[in-house]
């Protein structure tokens, strides 16, 4: 299994993904006429001897994918809710998995505050993936993160070569869309992953309850909020949710990103082998 | 008007106090920490459009607890509504003293009671002449409705009823009591009218004066200021050394004046019954009476020193006299009163009644069988029974010699003593004392003599029968006794028992009175201790009653008759009453007339017992005809107005039952 990727792709040779472009593998592609400089050796005799004209065969060429995984790191991804952090961050770590798996670059980059962070660097190869996964498990959730800036002061977002996943619940005032316009700026491929606990899904609780936000700086913060639930309460945060939710859909099928909504409560595998396949970002 | 009958269930207000505190205090937001707040702000721009009403519903939740908090309060307070008890004051309750005084008449012969009713009389008519109702009580000792809650249409009833009360008015025609009345007790039973109507009026006719009347009591006085009398209010005779000396205790009412106490003694001297004696008349005395003082003359042979209330009336030697028939006391005065001019005596010639002892005295003729000599000891208690019984009889003993033959008739009490006679006498009571022999006609076998060496223990097999009161038959020891055999439809009651055996029967037929002791109380610790006195006493006690303790009773008293015999006759002298035949004793009589009333007693075994008479006279109070009580019972102290209360409660409680569902329904709404 691997990642796959709709676009054609500009990256290092090396890789397995098949691209539109001539190269060296064994895989045949098509004919063309011979033309000055080209590698006699690639041409098909075969074809000479029946046209009297030189015919180069012409094999596809497979490049190396560079998949970034942006991941929110904000307080809202699991301080108050360890379940969501390591949802997400098992989820990274699939991503990761089937990245290296592939022989393709990834990068893991942190969302914190206004920067993203690559504490892992450049990981090719299983044994870089493992020890960055080991120190995955370390990453505090803290603070709020912005994920505009921090995806546009990414780096390394890179041009046309590759997948670009951000892991979040986009329960943000930043402007998450700005930053998806950029990586598609970049023609990256790029796919949104939601991440919800149940209760975030369908909150229980009712009454009057003083929600304390967890990336709130104190109690007098605006993001607290002090409400009397109840069950009109509850459903018109169920509709506005649902349609949090279609809104963010429908802003990626606008633009051909791929987006997944998934509850903790949901299975990683179900969603590897699931939902990913459907949406066509896995193969 | 609604009232409230508990205010201080309004205290349950403090609840909404309550209320207003728990609001105020109460935790209002239960902290919840979440990831992100962010849907929840969305949400509310949903959220607004449909909670307009939260507020509104919000103060109609408060509203809701607090009026059911009040309604909860309400109901503590018992909320009535208050309906005055409908009432008319056009209501008599007249209530007429018909105590013995009432017949107290003026020179013209018109008594008090006439008066009380024709005062009733007018007061009735005017009140069901107004189309009110009445009630009539007549209050003698025992006070009874004449008619109770009566209008217009008994009007012609009740007017004849009162009228044919008073007669012509005369002490003759008037049917008032010759008792005390009990106005108090009549009171009492007013509080039935009152009962049904609070505002009823009452009225007592009455010769009686009250410190306190209540307000709400009409007190008719029917005395007339020229009423006065003389009264006679006691009279006793007591033995004093040997001969009778009078006591006589007389006042005067209304007038103080010299009045003239006559006494007549008939029978005087008389040795019994069936003598007659001679009359004799004691000198007069002459008492000035203070009004209102009582005077306390004495008729003796040797007078005293007087004092302002004794007198002395001083007897010559021939004039003194140690029996009597019967003494009259009267007064020769023309007062207003005359029922108590006079007073009777009797008692003071006792019946004579006849005792034979016979014991064989000799030596027996086998001593085995035990001592059987001569027996001083109930020779020794026969005595005491004449001292005992002296005041009811005039006990007479006659002691059998050795050698003569015991009669078997002619004696009320029959004691033989070892040497039982062939026949049981058939004319009185029978007492065998250690029967060595059966009599005919005693019903028992006297079988073999049982003797022991050590002292036997008596038990009582009837503790409670009268023979046995006070007698402790543990305390007796025996060393022999007759073994006697008796058939179970004998009659006899077996009181004492020694190991089983029998050791006194007694049976109290109507024609056949028996005790047998079944030892010779030489062979007993019985002498040596007070249960023998006892024994015998209760033994004639049981079985010759006194017809009626006492010769001198107040009208209406109970006088409980215990003759002696089947069957007594009761009559009056003045033919007050029609004769009247007692065969179930002891019964109890009363008479509601002043007069001698004569007991004529058929005593056992068809012997007819003297007559004895009684006097009965009026209550010794009704003479004091300007008597003044304390106070007059107020009826109406147990006959508040009661005011009818038409009870709210089932209303605040279905307000109550309301509110909460709309507390509930409001709930409902706010959580969805």
């Amino acid at each position: 299994m691997s990642l796959n990727l709709k676009s054609s792709l500009a990256g290092y040779f090396g890789g397995k993904h098949l691209v539109r472009t001539y190269g060296q593998t064994v895989e045949f592609a098509d004919f063309r006429e011979y033309q000055l400089g080209d590698d006699i050796r690639r041409i098909d005799w075969n074809l000479f001897s029946r046209f009297e004209k030189y015919f180069l065969r012409l094999y596809t060429d497979e490049r190396q994918m560079q998949v970034q995984i942006f991941l929110d790191c904000s307080a809202s991804m699991g301080s108050e809710d360890p379940r969501k952090a390591a949802y997400a961050v098992a989820a990274t770590a699939a991503f990761g998995f089937l990245a290296v798996q592939n022989m393709d670059k990834l990068s893991i980059n942190l969302l914190k505050g206004d920067i993203s962070e690559n504490p892992f660097g450049t990981i090719v190869g299983k044994n870089s993936f493992f020890r960055a996964v080991g120190q995955l498990e370390e990453v505090v959730f803290d603070g709020e993160s912005d994920l505009e800036k921090a995806v546009k002061n990414c780096m390394d977002t890179g041009t046309n070569n590759g997948l670009s996943i951000i892991i979040s619940d986009f329960f943000t005032e930043s402007n998450w869309k700005s930053a998806v316009d950029y990586l598609l700026y970049k023609k990256r491929q790029v796919l949104l992953l939601q991440i919800m606990t149940p209760e975030e899904a369908d909150p229980t609780y009712d009454g009057r309850v003083n929600l304390l936000d967890a990336e709130a700086v104190d109690t007098s913060d605006t993001r607290n909020m002090k409400l009397r639930i109840t069950r009109g309460m509850q459903a018109a945060y169920a509709e506005a949710l649902r349609d949090f939710v279609e809104e963010i859909g429908s802003f990626c099928k606008k633009r051909g990103v791929n987006f997944l909504s998934v509850n903790t409560g949901d299975p990683i595998e179900r969603v590897l082998f699931g939902e990913l396949l459907k949406v066509g970002v896995m193969s | 008007m609604m009232q409230l009958l508990l205010p201080l269930g309004l205290l349950g207000l403090l609840g909404v106090l309550a209320l207003i505190i728990i609001y105020i205090v109460r935790p209002n937001y239960e902290v919840k920490h979440v990831n992100s707040t962010y849907v929840w702000k969305l949400s509310l721009k949903y959220r607004k459009k449909r909670l307009p009403t939260s507020k509104l519903r919000n103060i109609l939740i408060f509203i809701c607890q607090v009026l059911i908090l009040t309604a909860m309060a309400m109901i503590l307070t018992k909320p009535a509504i208050v309906h005055e008890t409908v009432g008319d004051d056009n209501e008599l309750i007249a209530v007429i003293d018909s105590s013995m005084s009432m017949y107290t008449a003026t020179e013209e012969g018109t008594t008090r009671f006439a008066r009380a009713v024709d005062r009733a009389i007018e007061d009735c008519d005017a009140v069901i002449g107004a189309g009110g109702k009445v009630s009539v009580i007549l209050a003698d000792d025992q006070p009874t409705y004449l008619y109770q809650r009566v209008g217009t249409a008994e009007r012609a009833t009740l007017l004849d009823s009162l009228n044919a009360l008073k007669g012509d008015g005369s002490v003759d025609e008037v049917q008032c009591s010759f008792g005390s009345s009990d106005i108090d007790k009549a009171m009492e039973l007013s509080e039935a009218v009152l009962a049904e109507n609070p505002y009823a009026r009452v009225s007592v006719y009455t010769d009686k004066g009250y410190q306190y009347v209540p307000d709400n009591i009409d007190l008719v006085s029917v005395i007339d200021e020229d009423d006065w009398n003389v009264g006679i209010l006691n009279a006793s005779a007591e033995l004093d050394d040997g001969f009778y000396q009078l006591t006589v205790q007389i006042a005067c009412y209304g007038d103080s004046r010299d009045v003239d106490l006559n006494v007549q003694v008939h029978g005087v001297n008389a040795i019994d019954a069936d003598s007659s004696g001679a009359d004799t008349t004691l000198p007069i005395k002459t008492v000035f009476c203070d009004n209102g003082e009582v005077k306390t003359v004495i008729f003796r042979y040797e007078g005293g020193e007087e004092t302002d209330n004794i007198k002395y009336c001083e007897l010559d030697v021939n004039q003194r006299f140690y029996t009597f028939r019967s003494i009259e006391i009267y007064v020769e005065e023309d007062d207003s009163l005359k029922l108590d001019n006079s007073f009777y005596l009797y008692g003071g010639l006792k019946e004579v009644v006849r005792v034979q002892y016979a014991s064989d005295g000799g030596v027996p003729a086998d001593p085995s069988e035990g001592s059987v000599g001569a027996n001083p000891f109930v020779n020794a208690i026969l005595p005491v029974m004449q001292n005992a019984f002296a005041s009811r009889w005039d006990i007479q003993v006659t002691e059998v010699r050795q050698g003569d033959d015991p009669a078997t008739s002619g004696f009320d009490v029959y004691i033989f003593e070892h040497s039982m006679p062939q026949e049981l006498p058939t004319d009185g009571v029978v007492l065998l004392f250690d029967p060595l022999s059966s009599p005919r006609g005693s019903d028992i076998t006297a079988k073999r003599a049982m003797t022991f060496n050590v002292r036997q223990t008596l038990t009582a097999d009837m503790p409670d029968h009268p023979i046995m009161q006070n007698v402790i038959a543990s305390n007796i020891e025996i060393t022999r006794y007759v073994e006697l055999d008796h058939a179970s439809d004998s009659g006899y009651d077996v009181l004492m028992s020694c190991g089983g055996a029998p050791i006194l029967l007694v049976r109290n037929d109507r024609d056949v009175k028996t005790a047998v002791l079944a030892f010779s109380v030489h062979d007993s610790t019985l002498v040596m201790l007070p249960d023998w006195v006892i024994l015998m006493y209760n033994l004639f006690d049981y079985f010759l009653p006194s017809t009626v303790v006492g010769n001198t009773f107040e009208v209406n008293e109970n006088i409980e008759v215990n003759a002696r015999g089947q069957r007594t006759t009761v009559a009056s002298e003045q033919g007050t009453m029609e004769p009247m035949e007692i065969e179930e004793f002891p019964a109890t009589l009363s008479f509601d007339t002043p007069g001698t009333y004569t007991f004529d007693v058929n005593t056992y075994f068809a012997k007819k017992a003297p007559t004895e008479y009684i006097y009965v006279r009026p209550p010794e109070e009704e003479s004091n005809i300007l008597a003044v009580e304390e106070s007059l019972q107020n009826p109406f102290m147990n006959q508040e107005v009661i005011d009818v209360y038409d009870d709210l409660l089932v209303w605040f409680a279905a307000a109550l039952v309301a509110l909460l569902f709309v507390e509930w329904a409001l709930h409902s709404l706010e959580k969805s």
